[in-house]
């Protein structure tokens, strides 16, 4: 540019010398023509710019310069933005991982999982297991699968360089991982196909590889024995990999390992529906299609086999499967984030409807200096854009730590698959956020200041009625949602402070305890199995002398599962001699040793405990607890009542004692119906220790696997823990309920407080003539004062009203989540809309005084 | 010197660009300029560097195109020329002008009664 202009003067001089003037003076002739260099300069340089940058530059320009005049209103629009786009990108960014976000396996959606309904039952459930008959027939003939794996949990004692651990198993076949795509990033899958011939392979994790192995290079090749047997690491999986969860509540441990399934199928019984099955759709096959399919073929199926006959089986996608268990809480969860976002938007439009009330004079100027409605609606939507942009970024700050924070606190019951960061979908969220709030807040004003432009000159500048009529309705939308969250919180937390108070009914103080594990061998004949019972409760009762001979322990006990035992129980078919049924019935089933129940101090209300004269030898004897009595013996007296166990229909045992019922599946659930073994009537390799003690954790734990790893080394420990921590992690679930309601809760009476200042403050503001006049005419400050105030109230009660509606209809969702209380319980109901009345009576009050103090002739001199 | 000089509005300065490109081919800034104080014989008031900004702005609606060249003068001198669309654009205004100003013609015709003596 400065070329072509000083080219132009060159030219202009020297048509100026040629008319005859003197070079000075051709010079200045040139300039002058040109108008002067800088302001043709300018010109271009405005022409240029693309003019609506160089508009947007101004309006921000300008709206920062507002920013800096008001700061307080700023930094309020801001506060409440942050807060509001903050939550909810954080909450969000957890539901997503756990909601939306695919399964890590190869193209997750063509995954489907199966499920069997038995037809013809009184209630039709549907069971997640099928039998590998059925996986071997649908491989041969299913025309819309292309593969199908099959797999079943387990845990299992491995040991690996001299060290026994318990390890959390699947046993699958080789087709599971070529089904969900995955291949191990070392070395080979489970060699072989199908399910038929056994195999020595194992294919470890990279978690495993890293514990056991310490990421041994040649880790592939080396041998570990998993429940006795030998095996060869073939493949090590990749880091991030996880086995789909379909049922394995009972296994809330990722595996670490993955053997062969051929070598338990027959133990186990290839034809009963236990396994879980993964199949991968043919591509451009649909999810109708392939049930269809399926249906055909388990109807062919069922003519050769009759165990087939009257069962369906469902195909389900895989991901909505895995999901479909944690839908409800999260639906929850999300929509009282885009509630909170809701109100935080409302809050931050009555902020901008009171401003811009004020600034309708400001406008009016502009308006008289040219500038068009659409300029005064563009500056007014930059601005809101600028403060929503800003709150924006402050806000994935915000996000970043408030998702740390609840990760912290994330319960294990519902599943998150792999790492839980901000992702691009939620940067893509939280913008979207911005923009709607910035749309949202900045459209209202905008508009009402298009009609502030067609008043006449010397009408009064501010006549807010619509405005304020805007303003109350938001605010009583407010405190309605306010008291709805604050009502839900309530009974939450109620529901978890009667939920604490639960007496356990059995002693936790001071009671330690722990897993243990051991290999079980095969037996191929009786006498083998006698052995194998034999050694089986020679290791229990090592366990049990080792830990009682620690110094500081008072007393041990054996059980099967640690109290309490929140996940499906361990349940035996039995009957009672003398008490035939026409359905077969099961109960919870417990291995316990003599010292268990006194351990916990649980007494025993009727008859005999165990002792140790109860052996093998001995007479076979249980013992059950009152649910059990309750339930199913129906004369009163339990003891000499014989039952026969599903496991041993052979020999009837004897009841000789009934203990008092415990809260052993979690606080919140009834006793049920349990029978007791004597441990050495029941050889089981698995079970758990109860110890009572007064030395810390930190000292008996050692003290326990030293000793174990002497006497018994093929015995692989677990779980460590104290009782009591295991009753508190059950609470897990409605603490985090409860927390995540309350602080909503309370971040909604914050909004409520801060909108209702706001729109308290800007009808007063509105009328300060009038009541100024009113002053002067007499009124007292006492009568101004109620006057603001009730308006406030007003606000407050139609709230409160509509508020408690909303609590009682969403009651029902609660219900399930509550404990010891009813969804529509008055005192919380109460309370809650209380509360939330007294909050806005503070709030109205500031401003209701500084109405009451208005000197009346500043505020007539206001006109 | 009786009359003094016109205001130039924007658009007609567009305009006056434009056909001084149409009839002399593509030129330089300072020779539209000159051309156009010529044309008007005199009597058009023009900021020479008002001719700069209009430059730009047909540019950036692609009724012009320029190119670095060496002028006459063995200095280098963007030249400006019209493009197709500039050619149509010409044309639309152009008729449009006239219409314009045969339509005012023909009001200030009627001279009001008892006016004019």
């Amino acid at each position: 540019m400065e070329a072509e202009l000083a080219d132009h003067l060159a030219r202009a001089e020297n048509d100026n010398l040629a008319r005859g003037l003197t070079p000075s003076e051709a010079r200045r002739q040139a300039r002058l023509a040109l108008g002067g260099e800088d302001s043709a300069r300018e010109l271009q340089r405005d022409a240029r710019g693309l003019p609506w940058l160089s508009a947007l530059r101004q309006d921000v320009a300008y709206a920062a310069r507002g920013m800096r005049r008001n700061p307080g209103f700023a930094l309020l629009v801001v506060l409440t933005l942050v807060l509001g786009m903050g939550a909810s990108t954080a909450i969000f960014s957890v539901a997503n991982a756990v909601l939306l976000r695919p399964l890590p396996y190869n193209n997750p959606s063509q995954l489907v999982g199966f499920s069997y309904l038995r037809h013809g039952g009184a209630t039709a459930r549907l069971y997640p297991y099928v039998s590998l008959n059925q996986v071997e027939a649908w491989r041969r003939e299913s025309r819309t699968l292309d593969s199908v794996g099959s797999f079943v949990f387990s845990a299992l004692p491995v040991r690996v360089a001299n060290q026994s651990i318990s390890v959390t198993t699947v046993f699958a076949d080789p087709e599971l991982l070529t089904t969900l795509g995955v291949a191990p990033e070392v070395g080979s899958n489970l060699s072989g196909t199908g399910s038929t011939r056994k195999d020595s392979s194992a294919v470890i994790t990279h978690r495993l590889w890293m514990e056991a192995f310490h990421g041994d290079s040649q880790a592939v090749g080396r041998t570990l024995l998993a429940d006795g047997e030998s095996y060869t690491v073939v493949g090590i999986l990749p880091a991030r990999f996880e086995f789909p969860r379909r049922d394995a509540s009972f296994f809330p441990e990722q595996p670490d390992l993955l053997l062969p399934v051929a070598n338990i199928a027959d133990l186990w019984g290839r034809q009963y529906p236990q396994w879980v099955a993964v199949g991968r759709l043919k591509p451009g096959v649909g999810l109708r299609q392939a049930q269809a399919d399926m249906d055909g073929l388990t109807a062919r199926l069922s003519a050769h086999d009759p165990a087939l006959k009257g069962i369906s089986v469902r195909l389900n996608g895989l991901q909505a499967d895995t999901t479909r268990k944690a839908r409800p809480a999260l639906l929850i969860v999300l929509g009282i984030s885009v509630l909170l976002l809701l109100i935080a938007c409302s809050n931050v439009m009555n902020l901008l409807l009171a401003r811009s009330a004020a600034r309708t004079r400001e406008m009016l100027v502009r308006t008289a200096l040219g500038a068009t409605p659409a300029r005064l609606v563009r500056q007014l939507l930059t601005e809101s854009a600028c403060l929503t942009l800003v709150a924006g970024g402050l806000g994935m700050l915000f996000a970043g730590l408030g998702n740390r924070a609840l990760l912290r606190l994330w319960p294990s019951f519902l599943p998150v698959t792999g790492h839980v960061g901000l992702d691009w979908r939620v940067l893509a969220f939280a913008l979207a956020l911005s923009l709607a709030s910035a749309l949202a807040t900045g459209v209202v004003p905008a508009w009402q200041c298009r009609r502030a432009r067609e008043r006449q000159p010397g009408e009064r500048a501010t006549s807010g009625r619509s405005f304020a009529r805007l303003q109350r309705g938001l605010m009583v939308a407010q405190v309605a949602l306010g008291v709805a969250l604050l009502a839900g919180a309530g009974l939450l937390a109620n529901s978890l402070i009667r939920l604490n108070s639960v007496d356990p009914e059995f002693r936790s103080a001071g009671v330690l305890g722990f897993e243990f594990l051991m290999p079980t061998q095969r037996a191929h004949s009786p006498a083998e199995l006698q052995q194998r019972n034999d050694r089986i409760v020679g290791l229990n009762e090592t366990i049990l002398e080792q830990v009682k001979a620690i110094p500081g322990v008072v007393s041990a006990g054996l059980v099967t599962n640690l109290p309490p035992e929140t996940r499906a129980g361990m349940f035996m078919g039995f009957s009672i001699v003398g008490q035939p049924t026409s359905s077969p019935q099961s109960c919870n089933f417990q291995i316990a040793s003599e010292d268990y129940f006194p351990t916990l101090a649980v007494p025993v209300v009727e008859g005999r405990n165990f002792t140790p004269r109860d052996n093998s030898e001995a007479r076979p004897v249980v013992m059950v607890n009152q649910a059990f009595v309750r339930e199913f013996l129906r004369r009163g007296d339990a003891l000499d009542r014989q039952l026969t166990a599903s496991f041993n229909p052979g020999a009837p045992r004897q009841v000789v004692g009934v203990v008092r019922d415990m809260h052993d599946r979690g606080l919140g659930a009834k006793a049920i119906p349990t029978v007791y073994v004597p441990f050495r009537q029941f050889a089981q390799a698995y079970g758990a220790v109860v110890l009572r003690t007064n030395l810390p954790p930190d000292t008996v734990f050692p003290a326990v696997r030293a000793r174990l790893q002497r006497s018994a080394p093929i015995v692989a420990l677990d779980h460590f823990t104290s009782i009591h921590d295991r009753i508190d992690r059950t609470l897990d679930e409605p603490r985090f309920y409860t927390a995540m309601a309350a602080t909503c809760a309370l971040m909604a009476l914050l909004f409520v407080t801060l909108g209702l200042y706001g729109v308290v403050t800007f009808s007063v503001a509105r009328r300060t003539a009038e009541i100024g006049i009113r002053t002067a005419l007499g009124a007292t400050m006492g009568s101004i004062l109620r006057g603001v105030l009730w308006q406030g109230v007003g606000m407050a009660l139609a709230g409160a009203a509509i508020g408690l509606v909303l609590a009682l209809s969403a009651g029902q969702v609660l219900a399930q989540l509550l404990f010891a209380i009813k969804p529509n319980d008055p005192a919380t109901l109460a309370g809650a809309a209380t509360l939330v009345i007294l909050v806005t009576l503070g709030a109205s009050y500031v401003p209701a005084r500084r109405a009451a103090r208005v000197d009346p002739l500043t505020a007539l001199r206001h006109e | 010197m009786a009359e003094s000089k016109l205001d130039l509005l924007q658009g007609t300065l567009d305009l006056m660009v434009l056909q001084t490109l149409a009839a002399l081919g593509p030129l330089h800034g300072y020779g539209i300029a000159r051309r156009i104080e010529q044309a008007s014989g005199d009597s058009v008031l023009l900021n020479q560097g008002t001719i700069y900004a209009a430059l730009v702005r047909l540019r950036q609606r692609g009724w012009i195109a320029a190119q670095w060249g060496i002028s006459d003068n063995n200095r280098r001198a963007r030249f400006y020329s019209l493009t197709a669309r500039g050619r149509k654009q010409l044309a639309a205004d152009a008729s449009h002008w006239q219409r314009l100003t045969a339509a005012v013609g023909r009001l200030l015709a009627l001279a009001p009664e008892g006016e004019g003596r």
